[in-house]
């Protein structure tokens, strides 16, 4: 065993369309098993929303949406633009949150701990909000709104050009970070795991050692529950904060 | 993991693309419906409540009204009472008075009748007397004419009394 062959993807049904590989692998298909989990217990507690809250895991959908319309768009956005946006804000958090969790039970392969996934979720991202912005201002009123203004005119190219570069960056570091956490919680726990593993078999006062890296493995493994929370947060507020900004400069 | 796998990434945009198709159709008008349910569930309950106290506002108010009302009937009650007492008590002393007055009264005629009969007898005494005075003064030298005439004149006389 390998620890680097938890992140090898295997094809489970090869498809390959126009010379380009669209096989159906491990990481799709928990991708798929995830989406669906989170996407019948969404339909399911939207259904179930009663006018007194009874039902727990109803109520616990409520507090998720609630945080994601209040804190995650309304914070950045106003008026119809947080009935507009929120569904692609809560969509992109649903999905990356099921994405992150599905990896907590072992011998699962996690989506988003793979660079693929995040990148095309963090272009997807990029294209989305420079469309939006170019839509909302018009292609020069946007370039214009990159700059903040009120600068002499000498700088306002160089101001450009960073601008520019930093909003380059931008999905860049939405795709680094989330692939980087999801995959390096999974690494820690694996290296734990064979450490203690190795070490219990290996030498004497092994058994110490493996009891301390076993009970820090499972340390680790309640910080990724917090640390894939977390990073599905963080993904939709810089969306919401890249739309908000892309629709209305002024702010 | 970090090699590029355009597969991955088309089903990663595709799958992502179907989520939100679906959360948009599915998830999103019952969340907006319970909400709007819910605020007009709340606003029912608030306006019930209003309705509510004011309703029991009034009733309080009527209940006061009520009291004072039976206040005023009582205190018109023992007042009425009261007066009719008064009259009643009146009554009774006017009667005893007049009981008194027609005892005084029929004991002064007593009086009166019981004067005349003495009054009466005292004259018939008084000629008696006179008569037994006059004869003995007169006893020799009066004869039986002249004695019954004097006699008559005088009780004349006395009758006009």
């Amino acid at each position: 065993m390998h620890i680097a062959e938890e992140f090898m993807l295997h094809k489970i049904i090869p498809i390959n369309i126009g010379g380009f590989d669209l096989s159906i692998t491990q990481a799709v298909l928990w991708m798929w098993i995830a989406s669906i989990i989170m996407m019948l217990y969404l339909i399911y507690c939207s259904r179930s929303m009663t006018v007194v809250p009874s039902n727990r895991l109803v109520t616990l959908f409520e507090v998720l949406i609630d945080f994601v319309r209040k804190d995650l768009v309304e914070s950045f956005m106003h008026g119809k633009d947080v009935e507009r946006f929120f569904p692609l804000i809560a969509s992109i958090f649903f999905f990356i949150f099921a994405s992150n969790f599905i990896g907590i039970i072992p011998g699962t392969y996690t989506p988003t701990a793979n660079i693929n996934t995040t990148a095309i979720l963090a272009i997807f991202v990029f294209i989305l909000y420079n469309v939006l912005g170019v839509f909302r201002n018009g292609l020069v009123g946007y370039l214009k709104s990159i700059v903040v203004p009120g600068l002499p005119a000498p700088i306002i190219p160089v101001v450009f050009v960073i601008e520019v570069f930093s909003h380059f960056a931008r999905p860049l570091s939405l795709a680094i970070r989330l692939f980087a956490n999801m995959m390096a919680g999974h690494i820690i726990i694996g290296v734990l795991i064979y450490l203690a593993l190795l070490a219990t078999g290996a030498f004497m006062g092994g058994i110490m050692l493996g009891s301390v890296s076993f009970a820090a493995s499972v340390g680790m493994y309640f910080l990724e529950v917090f640390v894939k929370s977390l990073q599905a947060i963080i993904f939709a507020v810089l969306t919401s904060m890249y739309i908000a900004g892309a629709v209305a400069p002024e702010h | 993991m970090m090699n590029f796998e355009f597969g991955l990434e088309f089903w990663t945009i595709v799958s992502f693309l179907i989520f939100f198709f679906l959360f948009v159709k599915f998830v999103v008008p019952p969340i907006n419906s319970a909400l709007k349910e819910r605020e007009k569930a709340i606003a029912g309950a608030i306006e019930q409540a209003r309705k509510e106290r004011e309703e029991a506002e009034k009733l309080l108010q009527e209940s006061k009204r009520e009291l004072e009302e039976t206040k005023a009937r009582s205190s018109k009650i023992v007042e009425e009472a009261r007066a009719y007492a008064e009259e009643v008590k009146k009554d009774i002393i006017q009667k005893a008075k007049e009981e008194a007055q027609k005892i005084v009264d029929s004991a002064a005629k007593d009086l009166e009748r019981a004067k005349a009969e003495v009054i009466a007898e005292l004259k018939v005494e008084v000629v008696n007397l006179t008569i037994s005075l006059t004869e003995k003064l007169l006893e020799k030298e009066l004869d039986k004419n002249a004695q019954t005439k004097f006699v008559t004149e005088y009780l004349q006389k006395i009758g006009k009394n």
